[in-house]
């Protein structure tokens, strides 16, 4: 349907297209994943997508908005490759010294998209440093009041997009943890992603200013990032304080997700 | 409270009228990798009209004449623009007016406005403690039983695409 009522070159024409697109590939690239099948939606639309931003990012270099979906865009065809490398794999369509060279070369990829910001959108002077003082809970397990993630407008977005490049993070190394000589240094980096990302979900959470329904976008890169953290007491029950907060929002928890293949109990 | 009388809503629908077709068909690939959703719509028959912006005029404000539709429906949208974002859609980078638009094109098709006022009166429901189920599902169940019908009667166009993905907002959360 999609792709009768598009084509590559009248999408990103209009703001109607623009939105469609944004919003059909969430749950492309989604089911992509979760059915190990490649996404659906023709890599025309995608490179239309970014060319169309990095026009815009080249007209207007000043501007944050475009250089936001500049960022998107670029992640966004990341992903894709992901859930394509992994399809392949489990599909048998690929051998394993090709898959574990893409691994890697996807993982690159993935670092300098990171590294590679626009430093307009990590300007210092919008670093939010001023928490009132506050400090974490006894029980907390991340500083959720400690600056160096959270940005103030207009370049809030930055700890949404540094929050989806954990839960991404977490989510690639560990499709290639099976095949590593190393495992013990991969699962201690997916660690400190997990981290990472809960600190950024409690800082959103604790944080005044934060927009309406960031938190229920958040509960995805939440409930991944909890699968890993080690399991000791503390953890567990804050884990678990959470994911009440999750459902008091509307959210479900499931008591156990299978990632991977394997059954992670919270 | 009950599921809604089921008479069509006082929304009117506005025909589209753009005959043009500029439908997009990816080239077919060869390999096993293609995905069940990649056959195109001719493929089986059915007749997708590509957009025209001219049949979802916008109103300038933003702020369009909803007096017309019931109290209920009134209500649950005015809700949306005042408590609904593009992050609730999951989307962070929202520069084209995401959550003013969707409300807007809702008025023209009833599956997405019946989609729309479920999304809203869902996530009102779930944030009142004393909010009950059937408050949302009745809207919810319209909009996929008008969905259906559209999908077996009638011609796709970009509202029927976005009744698709809205009524996945609410199942994929």
């Amino acid at each position: 349907m999609f792709t009768t009522v598009f084509s590559p070159s009248d999408l990103m024409q209009t703001p109607v297209g623009r939105i469609c697109l944004s919003w059909y590939l969430r749950y492309d690239t989604y089911v992509a994943f979760l059915g190990s099948f490649p996404p659906g939606l023709p890599d025309e639309y995608i490179d239309s997508m970014i060319s169309h931003y990095r026009k815009k990012t080249t007209e207007d270099p000043q501007s944050v908005e475009y250089a936001v979906a500049d960022r998107f865009a670029t992640v966004r065809s990341i992903s894709r490759s992901q859930a394509l490398l992994y399809a392949r794999r489990n599909r048998d369509q690929i051998s394993l010294e090709d898959f574990k060279k893409e691994h890697a070369l996807l993982t690159e990829r993935l670092r300098e998209y990171r590294s590679g910001w626009n430093p307009m959108l990590r300007d210092p002077k919008y670093l939010v440093t001023d928490f009132g003082g506050k400090q974490p809970d006894p029980d907390d397990v991340v500083n959720p009041y400690e600056p160096g993630i959270l940005y103030d407008f207009p370049i809030f977005n930055t700890i949404l997009a540094s929050s989806e490049w954990h839960s991404i993070m977490i989510m690639h190394l560990l499709q290639g943890v099976g095949y590593s000589s190393d495992r013990d240094a991969i699962y201690a980096e997916i660690v400190e992603h997990a981290y990472a990302a809960c600190r950024h979900y409690a800082t959103l959470q604790r944080w005044p200013h934060t927009p309406k329904g960031v938190m229920i976008q958040q509960q995805a890169v939440f409930q991944t990032a909890a699968i890993f953290l080690p399991r000791d007491d503390r953890n567990r029950m804050w884990i678990r304080k959470t994911q009440a907060y999750c459902e008091s929002m509307g959210y479900v928890c499931s008591c156990y997700t299978v990632v991977n293949n394997h059954v992670c109990v919270c | 409270m009950g599921l809604l009388p089921d008479t069509p809503s006082t929304a009117q629908v506005v025909p589209t009228t753009s005959g043009q077709n500029r439908g997009y068909s990816p080239p077919q690939e060869e390999d096993s990798r293609s995905s069940p959703s990649d056959s195109t719509a001719t493929s089986i028959g059915i007749n997708v009209m590509p957009y025209d912006p001219a049949d979802f005029p916008m109103h300038p404000d933003g702020k369009p004449d909803r007096s017309h539709l019931p109290p209920d429906y009134q209500r649950h949208l005015a809700w949306f623009d005042e408590n609904i974002t593009s992050f609730h859609y999951g989307i962070s980078n929202d520069i084209e007016g995401f959550e003013k638009i969707i409300p807007q094109m809702a008025l023209h098709n009833e599956a997405l406005l019946n989609a729309v006022v479920g999304f809203a009166a869902y996530l009102s429901t779930v944030q009142n403690p004393n909010g009950k189920v059937q408050d949302f599902l009745g809207y919810y169940n319209k909009s996929v039983s008008l969905l259906i019908s559209l999908l077996q009667n009638e011609k796709y166009n970009v509202a029927t695409l976005m009744t698709v993905l809205q009524i996945a907002a609410i199942e994929v959360r």
